[in-house]
């Protein structure tokens, strides 16, 4: 075949060129430690990588959702308590205040402190957390739990609406106890949501009995529905207990799935270290070769022996 | 018997063409790195013999009177010129494309965590944070800011592809003013050459000038050459459209409507000066490449974008209207516009919810006009901006409460890797176009290549064949200086 000086100088720049185009790319996957550096790198797994950031974004929020969710509980938890010691305490000045010795005015007394504590379980059932109201509802802007003018009773202004969270995609779970259902009656276990007006019933009846006297009632049928209510109270602590344990089992579900998604991530898209500085040491050999070749391919022509 | 003279005759024929070669052979190696030469090679011919006049009729038979140089031919082969031409358009409109979606992929940059993706995410994100607390101002005003992120990253995407197809149309005009100025050239190179080719020469040099040209030519737009018998060439457009025919040069000119189409295509469009009317289909080279790409590789990203944009307001705001905010009130549009018209040019968020800064004053928005709640005075509940953060997850269902096919982000990953294709297809089709074109020019330089080497054995061959002619002279001379001598002596 017939070789025109210009033909070897465009091979030897040919192939120059595509061999320092090579070394280039695998000094950027080096240099970025990435070896996605523009979606035609690996077109299918920018995609993956994409949906992966989605996936992880996501990922995030159920994780903060799950932090804000068990302080939520947590709050409904400490407000149940709050109501429980109250239960507990109104439990002891009943017994003492059935101690057939006592007169009108020292049950009088009791009843203030009652009263004392009522406040300080309507109080505790008007918790919030940031702001917001944990046992009324739907409406966590006005406090739920108030003592009607006469005192007779705790009016409930809250609402029958169950919080659902979605705490993983595609899973709802309901996140807040409130204080819509109706006093138990006697004998029976209060429902979750009736707890509180429970609760409410059995201190106002307490009270009641106390200013009147009814020494026999708060003996007997007092007791047993102070009783009760703490039942109904510890009831809705448990049912929240659980989601509580729900939460943070789920907590410890996202973190491991974060990791395995970040894995997955850094698999796709970032370099391999070690291979890379293969890839770029074999470019390098490949392209000091085409140019000692292109430095030595000047060979002598015939002009070079003419006299 | 012939003239004892004959020979000087014959010798100094010889002595003229080997140095006509010599001439050739040293313009050859000066034009050893002359773009788009050919080298010329010597033809030459013997002259017409003569009887030889004998004693009687019956002579020796015919004579030879020496050597003249018949043509100078440039070595050439119109066959491989016309695939490098076809090739070269090929190559100048890949390069294009591929620069192109290279800039794309710049403008949405992918994958990484400042991509037009995370945006999108930070969006959907912030609605999950609402939808724990969707009575809090500063989850509400997140959502707010998050989406007018999110609209801004769709505006500043949009803006940066339609710059694209700007500097494409400025490509456009000037590769026309380039066209102009080649096509005008060949017409003039035609006329020398139809000269020269009328009295019998070969006008090596002028047809390597104008080859030379109608390369650079094929770089900016895909055209078609033929080479008629006077020795000029005609050039038309790939896609139909006379450029060069003879002499005469058909000027191309950028309109930039078609008043017989208004639904034509986009503009600006090429079309030949004289006929500004009919639009030419181009196709190929750098005209070729930066039309097809402005109305395709671009606009095509432009229109998936306007999908996406569109898909997210009327998912969005569908949601808004079916729900009530916090306070109350039934939800708004959360996206403007929201008559169906949004693209990514004009998606914003509801300025009633996010403001509006370029009015005078600026108006102040109220981001408690986002819609939380499913039903009126129901201000704990968020299922409302659930199903909005829903719309970035799988289990996220359609209007019909159906699974979705595809969620937004999915829709966004699936731009990103056909981007992604395109780019690599478009990579893969420069690199096998550069390595066809090197093979073509390299069977181009076999054939019209300088070879020092063979310019130096030539030079050797005419070189002693000279030094022969001027013995075969001085020997000649002799002789007959011999023969009067001798005759003559006293």
């Amino acid at each position: 075949m017939r070789i025109a000086d210009s033909q070897v100088a465009a091979l030897r720049e040919y192939q120059i060129n595509a061999a320092y185009e090579q070394l280039v790319q695998a000094q950027t996957v080096i240099s970025t430690g990435r070896q996605i550096n523009a979606p035609s790198d690996n077109p299918y797994g920018t995609s993956v990588a994409l949906e992966l950031q989605a996936e992880e974004a996501q990922n995030t929020g159920f994780s903060n959702t799950a932090t804000d969710t068990l302080s939520w509980m947590q709050a409904t938890d400490t407000a149940l308590s709050g109501v429980g010691n109250v239960l507990t305490q109104a439990r002891t000045l009943a017994v003492q205040a059935s101690n057939g010795t006592l007169t009108s005015d020292n049950l009088q007394s009791i009843a203030s402190q009652l009263s004392q504590l009522i406040q300080q379980a309507i109080q505790s059932a008007n918790s919030t957390y940031g702001g917001r109201y944990v046992l009324g509802g739907y409406q966590d802007h006005t406090a739920p739990f108030a003592l009607s003018a006469d005192g007779s009773q705790v009016v409930y202004s809250g609402d029958t609406g169950a919080i659902d969270r979605e705490i993983s995609p595609g899973q709802t779970m309901q996140i807040n106890i409130n204080g819509s259902g109706s006093a138990a009656s006697p004998g029976t276990l209060p429902t979750t949501n009736g707890a509180l007006p429970t609760a409410f019933a059995a201190l106002l009846q307490l009270q009641s009995d106390l200013q009147s006297g009814n020494q026999t009632a708060i003996g007997t049928t007092d007791l047993t529905a102070i009783d009760q209510a703490s039942d109904g109270i510890l009831l809705a602590q448990g049912t929240n207990g659980a989601s509580i344990s729900r939460i943070q089992a789920l907590q410890t579900t996202l973190s491991t799935t974060q990791t395995n998604l970040q894995a997955q991530y850094s698999t796709i898209v970032d370099a391999d270290v070690a291979q890379a500085s293969i890839n770029y040491n074999s470019c390098q050999v490949t392209y000091q070769a085409a140019l000692t070749i292109a430095g030595k391919s000047v060979e002598p022509s015939l002009l070079s022996f003419l006299q | 018997m012939s003239s004892s003279f004959f020979g000087i005759t014959a010798g100094l024929l010889g002595l003229e063409a080997q140095q006509t070669a010599i001439d050739v052979t040293s313009h050859n190696v000066a034009n050893a790195n002359t773009a788009g030469y050919s080298r010329q090679i010597v033809q030459m011919v013997t002259t017409a013999p003569i009887s030889a006049p004998g004693q009687g009729m019956a002579g020796a038979g015919q004579i030879g009177t020496g050597v003249v140089v018949g043509s100078i031919q440039r070595a050439h082969d119109d066959f491989v010129q016309s695939q490098v031409l076809y090739q070269n358009s090929q190559q100048s409109q890949e390069q294009g494309t591929s620069d192109m979606l290279t800039n794309i992929s710049q403008v949405f940059n992918e994958p990484t965590s400042q991509g037009f993706g995370t945006l999108m995410s930070n969006f959907f994100s912030a609605w999950q944070s609402l939808a724990n607390n969707p009575s809090d101002g500063s989850a509400q005003a997140t959502v707010a800011a998050q989406g007018a992120a999110l609209t801004n990253g769709f505006q500043q995407a949009n803006a940066s592809l339609m710059q694209q197809q700007t500097n494409e149309n400025q490509l456009v005009n000037d590769s026309v003013s380039q066209i102009n100025n080649i096509v005008q050239q060949v017409a003039n190179l035609n006329r020398q050459i139809t000269a020269v080719t009328a009295v019998g020469q070969s006008p090596n040099d002028l047809e390597d000038s104008r080859d030379n040209l109608v390369s650079q030519l094929s770089n900016l737009v895909g055209i078609q050459n033929t080479t008629l018998a006077d020795g000029s060439d005609n050039i038309t457009l790939a896609g139909g459209g006379a450029l060069v025919q003879g002499v005469s040069s058909f000027q191309l000119q950028v309109v930039n409507s078609d008043p017989n189409n208004p639904n034509g295509p986009t503009f600006p469009m090429v079309a030949l000066a004289q006929d500004p009317s009919a639009v030419l289909p181009v196709t190929g080279g750098t005209l070729g490449g930066a039309i097809y790409d402005r109305d395709t590789t671009i606009q095509s990203r432009i229109n998936s974008l306007n999908t996406l944009a569109s898909n997210v307001v009327s998912a969005v705001n569908a949601i808004q209207h079916s729900g009530f905010t916090s306070s109350g009130q039934p939800g708004i549009s959360f996206f403007v516009p929201d008559d169906g018209s949004a693209t990514a040019g004009s998606i914003s968020v509801n300025p009633l919810i996010n403001g509006d800064s370029t009015t005078n004053p600026p108006t102040v928005g109220d981001p408690s006009l986002i819609a939380t709640a499913a039903s009126a005075g129901t201000p704990a509940d968020g299922s409302i901006a659930t199903k909005v953060a829903d719309l970035a997850e799988n289990v996220g269902l359609d209007n019909n409460g159906n699974p979705q096919a595809t969620t937004l982000p999915t829709e966004y990953a699936s731009i990103i890797s056909q981007l992604g294709v395109d780019g690599q297809q478009a990579q893969a089709n420069v690199q096998s176009g550069e390595l066809i074109l090197q093979q073509l020019n390299s069977q181009q330089s076999t054939i019209s290549g300088v070879s020092l080497n063979e310019e130096a054995s030539n030079l050797i061959q005419y070189q002693n064949a000279y030094s022969a002619a001027a013995r075969v002279i001085s020997i000649i001379d002799s002789t007959v200086a011999d023969m009067i001598n001798q005759l003559g002596g006293s």
